[in-house]
């Protein structure tokens, strides 16, 4: 029998703060803690440049899952936002601008340049718009090829070194330790990752928010009902765009010596951003952070895994010496998403409050089921079933 | 519900010939008429192959109402399953392409009968979605087997130097009129098979109206299923011609450039119409070969981006594309 609790209680308050200091806490300790078994996850630097990794993904899907989970555009070209965002950092901080004030202004750019490609939304409807964003991703490696003075072209774009923020506080963090530089930047990261999720969540839940899930349910009646549908479609657009320039930021800001290669932002980018997308949780917040550790990290396992001579005492040599092995991983991951599609259509966020339902059932106290008087149990699973927004998978 | 537009594709037709016209005789004007007839040729073969995959492309939206993004992943894979037939068991060219287009019809067919079916075919998302992990899959699996290093392509068509004939001064290799006359055929025999036969007749109302047709006792699965393999095979009789022309090497990637070809097309022409889809084809491919020798600021690097803006322009003018047809949603 599962612990109950009713929403709005101090037992509730208790339980999220709770679970929202563990939470915390993890992150804030995650550079201090090495994972044991560096043959898996990599030497203490190695570990700390996957998480900021996680980071950057993170927002990037988040980004993304506003435009399609909540909005129910898909784009597959999102890799090139945050290529912009990365090279457009790179090029700014190169020219003297402050590495800080590189990350709103390559939102600022992502924004327009997302809302000019959103654009054709006023007038093309769905599956035209997917073609042109899979247009775009496949475009935007091309543009920086031909663009070769500006950005460096096949060879990339180094950043230059002295540029990375440093960390103001010696004694928190050495500046000559091999760690602590990477600690603090991972900090930084973290910092912005949260006003980003902090901001998508008060979006989410605001009256935009709401009208775009009304247009992404039934477009017609959202009309009907007085949502500006185009507005909101380019308005979706440019904003996720603009969370994937600072994910490019993210990217940029990781490294001692940022560097923009056009290798990074192809279309598999795009893909492996829905990848991690559809296994956290379309149309969820939270779902982004578990998708980013899927693509990240469970891939750099993988990854790992396919340079192993040996497994469990079984001789995987025939596959670390493979030539093709880089195929492995792929065909993991797309299998994978179709298990997740058919099994957990809501990702790991729906896996994740179906496995605390066991243990903790929470009654939630909308404010219109006081009107009701009492709490009849039909009015509870309509409000259960409200409190999540319904995911477009399921 | 959709109701189909009275006149289908005469405005199309009309505005697309206008823009072509004009378009020619600017370029006419521009280095003479000899190499505009030369640079033409050589924008026939690709587009035709750009029709091809996008008539597989049309197929699968026509059945299904989603776009196939691992439409270009399985043309590639079951290229190089012809290239195995033909290269290492030594099978002739052309049954090997002929067995690789049944095998990958087969293919398709089972993949819609176990991935797609279990969906709502009215909720395009999770389709999609599982089109996307198929192509990393797909991907994945030629990238294990058969490794990143191009290969050559065995050509079905005589390609020694010599094939080559000259038509008003241009000189044209046999295998671009293999190419051209391949699909071709395959366009009429489609376009018989889709209008003059029982499965071709449920195919059309199933991709009118799925509801309906299931009241008439059309076999919805398997007719949409019918769609999947045939769009297979045509993907994979793209797939083969392309590199038959002997310019591409065969490797795990080299379907994708055509794809986002083939996407433009397919969109430029209506993502609903057959013939669109090769008018589409043939107008990108043209595009192609023109911008590269004409517009020489912009040259061969940036077609790709020309493409995308050409997509947009003409997607704004005409939201569903020069041929498709409007559809009208009833609430």
């Amino acid at each position: 029998m599962p612990y109950t609790v009713r929403q709005g209680t101090s037992q509730h308050k208790g339980l999220v703060a709770a679970a929202s200091a563990v939470g915390l806490l993890v992150l804030l300790a995650l550079p201090y803690i090495t994972l044991p078994g560096e043959k898996w996850f990599g030497n203490p630097t190695g570990q700390i440049l996957n998480w900021q990794r996680t980071l950057a993904f993170a927002v990037a899907i988040l980004g993304l899952n506003l435009l399609i989970g909540f909005s129910g555009q898909i784009s597959i070209g999102h890799s090139a936002f945050v290529g912009l965002g990365a090279y457009s950092t790179v090029l700014m901080t190169n020219n003297s601008v402050p590495f800080y004030l590189a990350l709103p202004l390559a939102m600022l750019l992502c924004f327009a340049v997302g809302c000019i490609v959103g654009l054709p939304a006023l007038r093309i409807k769905g599956l035209y718009l997917v073609v042109v964003t899979f247009a775009l991703g496949i475009v935007f490696p091309t543009l920086i090829e031909k663009y070769e003075s500006f950005t460096g072209g096949s060879n990339g774009l180094k950043g230059k070194s002295s540029l990375v923020p440093k960390a103001p506080f010696d004694s928190m963090f050495d500046p000559r330790d091999r760690v602590d530089p990477l600690r603090y930047r991972y900090y930084v990261l973290l910092i912005v990752a949260a006003i980003m999720f902090l901001t998508a969540r008060n979006m989410v839940r605001s009256r935009a928010g709401r009208g775009l899930v009304a247009l992404r349910d039934n477009a017609t009646a959202a009309t009907i009902n007085g949502v500006p549908v185009p507005i909101y479609k380019v308005l979706a657009f440019g904003i996720s765009a603009a969370y994937c320039g600072a994910a490019g930021w993210m990217l940029m800001a990781r490294d001692a010596q940022p560097f923009a290669s056009q290798g990074s932002f192809l279309v598999d980018l795009g893909i492996t951003l829905i990848i991690g997308l559809v296994m956290g949780g379309v149309a969820t917040i939270g779902g982004a952070i578990p998708g980013a550790i899927i693509v990240v990290i469970v891939r750099y396992l993988l990854e790992q895994l396919t340079t192993k001579k040996t497994l469990l005492g079984v001789d995987m040599n025939w596959l670390a010496t493979r030539q093709g092995k880089g195929g492995v991983v792929s065909i993991a991951f797309g299998a994978l998403l179709v298990m997740f599609v058919f099994v957990l259509p809501g990702g790991v966020m729906d896996g994740l409050r179906r496995l605390r339902m066991r243990f903790v059932r929470i009654i939630p106290q909308p404010s219109w089921l006081k009107d009701v008087g009492g709490t009849p149990p039909a009015a509870v699973a309509a409000a259960e079933a409200d409190q999540v927004m319904a995911n477009p998978l399921g | 519900m959709q109701a189909r537009a009275e006149e289908i594709g005469t405005r199309g037709l009309m505005i697309t010939g206008g823009v072509v016209v004009v378009l020619s005789l600017i370029f006419i004007l521009m280095d003479g008429p000899g190499l505009f007839w030369k640079r033409f040729l050589d924008g026939l073969g690709n587009g035709f192959v750009y029709g091809a995959v996008a008539l597989a492309l049309v197929l699968i939206y026509k059945a299904t109402g989603i776009i196939n993004f691992a439409q270009g992943s399985l043309a590639m894979f079951f290229t190089f399953i012809a290239w195995v037939l033909s290269n290492e068991q030594s099978w002739p060219v052309w049954l090997a392409i002929v067995t690789a287009m049944a095998a990958s019809a087969l293919s398709a067919a089972a993949i819609e009968r176990v991935l797609i079916r279990p969906f709502d075919p009215s909720n395009h998302l999770p389709i999609t979605i599982i089109t996307i992990a198929l192509l990393s899959v797909i991907d994945g699996l030629a990238l294990y087997i058969w490794f990143a290093d191009p290969k050559g392509f065995p050509s079905p068509f005589p390609s020694t130097k010599g094939d080559v004939v000259t038509i008003f001064g241009a000189r044209v290799f046999y295998a671009q009129i293999g190419i051209w006359s391949t699909v071709l055929i395959t366009t009429v025999l489609l376009s018989l098979l889709l209008n003059r036969t029982r499965v071709g007749l449920a195919f059309r109302a199933v991709s009118s109206n799925i509801e309906s047709s299931r009241l008439v006792g059309v076999h919805v699965g398997r007719t949409l299923q019918f769609g999947w393999a045939l769009a297979a095979a045509i993907g994979t009789l793209a797939g083969c011609l392309f590199l038959s022309s002997g310019t591409t090497q065969l490797q795990p990637l080299f379907m994708s450039q055509i794809l986002v070809f083939a996407f433009a097309s397919a969109t430029i022409g209506g993502l609903d119409s057959l013939v669109g889809a090769v008018v589409g084809g043939l107008l990108v491919g043209q595009l192609q070969t023109m911008i590269g020798g004409y517009v020489k600021f912009i040259g061969s690097d940036l077609v790709l981006a020309t493409t995308l803006v050409l997509i947009i322009l003409v997607l704004l003018v005409r939201p569903n594309g020069l041929f498709g047809s409007k559809r009208v949603e009833r609430v």
